[in-house]
């Protein structure tokens, strides 16, 4: 008892002392670092740019091609990609029943119960069916005919990501593919911009009635004239489309980017 | 010494941060936006009426020329006398006086939205070529904008059969500008002209003439006529031409490499069609492609890294690419798989596009395809029939002849020019006979 009570002093001090030691050794460790990164630019301690998780969402469009394209060039630019702004009609107003006019007889519905049922079903008749003669299959084979020889059937591709995206997360890729065909009619550039080859990327904030509160250049394309083609093709959408309840956090707090052109 | 721990464990905590999730959705390729171009009236020095005359044609000219490139600028048609200011982007101004006997002009082009002149100069103006005057100034104009040539000083060679007798399909080369202006004709064979070609630097013309020549039957000493397609290259500034290949059979579908010393065409000596490539100096051949099936019609790109071309291999007419350096084995790229019959593939100056024409609907009709056989694109439909497709020296156009049928015993046939997304321009020729092959010059 007594070694153990004269031992504790000296393990505590070599304790501490190691302790000190340790946490001397992290603020020499750290500043050495703050120092490396203010002399060179480097950005060691990531906390200049706090990472983000960024999600790149692009449709995918399969086409297949059995046969010469059917419409031409011209003729696909006139079809009008953005989809029709459907009004909300108002909902009809309530008509309010005359108490004293109009009185509902209501019938009188049998009580359910589990007798009841089993009754039915055992007076039920039970209807053979005549074994029916085999016809042939109803093909109408010059439109089947028709349609193989039709090429440039586009079926929906699928953005796979080999992840389970839940209903909220489908919620918000969709929407913000609506509001990149939004903004697309708007988005153009002189030619002498287009053969440049930029990109730019624009981090934008929506609001639940669908107007872009802030537009920020999230990634610039070293072109000024070229991000400011960006921020107007946005501005010029006008109204974006309005964000769900489910996403409108999402919407509101920035979490948008729109690549000009990915 | 809790203190201690205790702040150390802050301090660690310090660095670890939430992330944040962002989502990147592309908004996709720009369209092209164009840009207002206006020309103001010119002003004028001590100038006789009849010269202004012709330097209000050069205003015409600019404007007609600049309206081909549509899918970038939108011409005012009319001349201005007040200027647009900011509600055009790029403003042109002329003043026109007279220096001694000649008559000089300045001009100046302005971008209303960098407001700086992008073009300026003071020349003298050619008052017997003002088309040609006309044209060089529109394409100064449109290089400080763009920073590119345009086709304003290009030309066209095609064929047409308008000097044939009525009992023959003769032909003839001619040569007109880019816009359908100052035809002129450049052979006199009297014969039947197929497929011409221009050299790089527009100074030769190859092309095929299909020629009867007798021979003696060695069997019965009896001479028969027999008909051979013979290659021709016409010296266009020396106005001289000389046979350059006349094998048994066909020596056509001739095109030149990038150095127009060499030459790629089609004979047909060894029982089918092939593909050779030939010195112009020394003759010498090189067979290029190597298959029981016909492979004609060779078109090269800008570097001579690849050659694109018909084959029957299949079955029927397809599109196959090859590197025409190395052998066939293993080196040939098969492009079109669908459409009955197609023909006449070219390149565009970069290589990176194939134009053809394939048959459809009981007609030919246009289409564009990458040289990879990716993105086939339709360009032409319900206009007729439309054939021989070939890009302009920039890429951004396409001639090509579209035939009309008027009647049982009529048809016209006319070259008309597209941009390269099928937007027809305008027809630019009429009443010149059936028109054949057009050719745009390099």
């Amino acid at each position: 008892m007594s070694s153990i009570s004269e031992n504790s002093p000296n393990q505590n001090d070599r304790f501490n002392e190691f302790l000190l030691k340790a946490l001397f050794s992290h603020i020499t460790a750290i500043t050495l670092l703050v120092v490396v990164e203010t002399l060179w630019g480097l950005n060691l301690l990531n906390d200049k740019e706090p990472p983000k998780k960024v999600e790149v969402i692009q449709s995918a469009v399969r086409v297949d091609v059995v046969a010469l394209p059917k419409m031409t060039l011209q003729e696909l630019k006139k079809i009008d990609m953005v989809p029709p702004v459907v009004k909300e009609e108002p909902p009809a107003p309530e008509t309010k029943a005359n108490e004293t006019s109009d009185i509902e007889f209501k019938k009188a519905q049998p009580k359910v119960n589990l007798s009841n049922l089993l009754k039915d079903i055992s007076q039920k008749k039970v209807k053979t069916r005549k074994a029916k003669a085999k016809k042939e299959p109803n093909i109408d084979r010059k439109a089947l005919r028709k349609l193989i020889l039709d090429g440039n059937k586009i079926s929906k591709g699928s953005s796979a990501t080999g992840e389970r995206i839940d209903a909220s997360q489908k919620e918000f890729a969709r929407y913000i593919q609506s509001v990149a065909d939004s903004i697309r009619p708007s988005w153009k550039l002189p030619s002498y911009l287009k053969e440049k080859d930029l990109q730019c990327r624009l981090r934008v904030y929506i609001a639940g009635n669908g107007k872009v509160l802030k537009i920020e250049v999230y990634e610039s394309s070293g072109d000024n004239e070229y991000d400011a083609k960006a921020i107007s093709a946005v501005k010029k959408s006008g109204l974006l489309p309005k964000p769900g309840q489910d996403i409108l956090a999402r919407t509101t707090s920035g979490d948008i980017l729109l690549g000009f052109p990915l | 010494m809790k203190f201690l721990v205790a702040l150390t464990f802050i301090f660690v905590s310090l660095n670890s941060f939430s992330q944040d999730s962002l989502t990147v959705v592309a908004v996709g390729e720009a369209e092209l936006e164009k840009e207002k171009m206006s020309f103001m009236a010119p002003q004028f020095g001590a100038i006789k009426q009849s010269e202004k005359n012709k330097i209000n044609s050069i205003i015409k000219t600019l404007k007609d020329d600049f309206d081909f490139y549509r899918h970038l600028f939108e011409v005012n048609k009319e001349t201005l006398t007040q200027d647009p200011g900011k509600a055009s982007r790029y403003v042109m101004y002329s003043i026109f006086s007279v220096v001694g006997k000649e008559i000089f002009g300045e001009f100046k082009l302005k971008d209303n939205q960098k407001n700086l002149y992008v073009y300026t100069d003071k020349k003298k103006v050619w008052m017997n070529n003002i088309r040609t005057f006309s044209h060089d100034l529109a394409d100064d104009m449109y290089r400080s904008i763009t920073g590119n040539q345009s086709i304003f000083k290009s030309k066209i060679l095609f064929l047409s059969d308008r000097t044939s007798p009525r009992n023959k399909a003769n032909k003839e080369i001619y040569l007109m500008d880019f816009d359908g202006k100052r035809k002129q004709r450049i052979t006199y064979d009297n014969g039947m002209i197929i497929s011409p070609s221009l050299s790089p630097n527009n100074d030769k013309v190859l092309y095929t003439v299909v020629e009867t020549e007798k021979k003696i039957r060695k069997s019965d000493q009896k001479i028969r006529k027999v008909k051979n397609l013979n290659l021709y290259l016409f010296d266009l500034k020396r106005r001289t031409k000389q046979k350059v290949s006349a094998v048994k059979g066909i020596n056509s579908g001739a095109v030149f490499n990038k150095t127009g010393d060499s030459i790629y065409l089609t004979l047909s000596n060894l029982k089918n069609a092939d593909i050779y490539k030939m010195n112009l100096k020394t003759k010498k051949k090189r067979r290029v492609t190597k298959h029981f099936s016909d492979d004609v019609d060779p078109h090269i790109n800008a570097d001579e890294s690849l050659m694109t071309f018909l084959s029957g291999r299949p079955g029927k007419a397809m599109i196959y690419t090859m590197d025409p350096n190395k052998p066939e084995k293993g080196n040939v790229k098969r492009i079109s798989f669908v459409g009955r019959f197609n023909a006449a593939p070219r390149f565009n100056p970069a290589g990176t596009e194939i134009v053809f024409s394939s048959w459809v609907d009981n007609r030919f009709d246009i289409f564009r395809i990458g040289s990879d056989g990716t993105n086939l694109v339709r360009l032409t439909k319900d206009f007729g029939s439309n054939e021989e497709p070939w890009f302009s020296p920039d890429g951004q156009f396409i001639v090509f002849t579209s035939q009309r049928v008027i009647s049982r015993k009529k048809a016209v046939q006319d070259v008309y020019i597209m941009n390269r997304d099928g937007e027809i321009i305008k027809r630019i020729t009429s009443n010149y006979g059936k028109i054949y092959t057009p050719r745009w010059s390099n």
